[in-house]
């Protein structure tokens, strides 16, 4: 003789195997957060970040890395060729003020004034006059 | 008269505080309790595990919810009976049986071990169980699988106590084949 709990029971006694593989699957992720709450505050930010940000589109982020290598290793063959092309041209410019000076100090000869500029003497004080005693036949003269 | 799992130590306070081992021994407890209820409504396999894991992960999540810590498997249960009202109101196949009682309420009280079945009654009485309107099973499997009171069956399907009650006699009554004297 069996209660009606017994009879139900025992009738459905061979499902307890797929009961217990969906309560170790619960259990299982029970377990997971648990210890992830357990850890460091750190330690779990970045394991959450990892976990939705990262993991879910792992071949976009994967994608990017590469795109971001491509690019550094182009930039530094890049920067490598233009490094002679610059000291090139940092000789180019030595060159061409030697040349620019040579062609002042010939013009200076052709005029004949020194090729050493130097400032305009100031007037002395007491060669100033006023405006009114200007005279331009002197200039004339 | 104490419910069978008022009899037991359930370890509901250290499942509140996210203790993976004491939410191993409540599923442990309640897997195929549940499983049963649930299947004998809906009487397919597959669907009845859903329920239940649905069930297991909906507790986890809203154990907070629960204010007594006694009341944990009628609270359980009616996580249960709440995700198959929503598979039916899916399914809407089984809706023609859901007939509300209208007679007044009968007086009963009796204890569910007074229904003992013999072997060669079992397929009968499964028979007869299935045979019953869904409210009347409801009532029935909750109050022999779980031998909840009528105030828990009331909470878990959403009726009244007086409701309850009505159920519980009519589905005792079309079991009375396997009550009466001469075949216990």
């Amino acid at each position: 003789m069996k209660t009606p709990r017994e009879t139900l029971l025992q009738r459905h006694q061979a499902a307890e195997p797929k009961l217990d593989q969906i309560r170790e699957i619960i259990v299982a992720d029970l377990s997971r957060r648990h210890d992830a709450r357990q850890l460091s505050l750190p330690v779990a930010a970045a394991l959450k970040l990892w976990r939705e940000l990262i993991l879910p589109c792992r071949r976009t982020w994967a994608g990017l890395a590469a795109l971001w290598f491509v690019i550094a290793v182009f930039n530094l063959t890049h920067s490598q060729r233009s490094q002679p092309v610059a000291a090139n041209s940092a000789t180019q410019v030595t060159e061409m003020r030697d040349v620019f000076e040579e062609q002042r100090r010939a013009l200076a000869e052709l005029v004949g004034v020194s090729p050493v500029t130097q400032p305009a003497a100031r007037p002395r004080r007491d060669e100033l006059q006023p405006r009114s005693e200007f005279q331009p036949d002197l200039l004339a003269a | 008269m104490l419910g069978v799992a008022e009899r037991e130590q359930l370890p509901v306070q250290q499942a509140r505080a996210g203790d993976p081992a004491a939410w191993d021994t409540l599923f442990r407890r309640y897997q195929l309790p549940l499983y049963t209820y649930v299947f004998e409504l809906v009487h397919n396999e597959q669907t009845s595990l859903d329920i239940v894991q649905e069930t297991f992960i909906a507790a986890t999540r809203h154990i907070g919810g629960l204010r007594d810590d006694a009341k944990f498997g009628s609270w359980l249960f009616g996580i249960a009976h709440q995700r198959c009202v929503q598979r039916w109101r899916k399914s809407s196949r089984e809706m023609e049986l859901r007939n509300e009682l209208e007679d007044a309420p009968a007086e009963y009280e009796s204890s569910p071990d007074e229904l003992l079945i013999r072997r060669e009654q079992e397929a009968e009485f499964m028979n007869l169980l299935n045979m019953l309107p869904l409210p009347q099973r409801s009532v029935l499997l909750l109050h022999y699988i779980e031998e909840f009171s009528l105030d828990e069956i009331a909470a878990i399907t959403g009726a009244g106590v007086g409701t309850v009650k009505s159920r519980l006699h009519y589905a005792r009554k079309a079991l009375g084949k396997l009550l009466k004297p001469e075949s216990t």
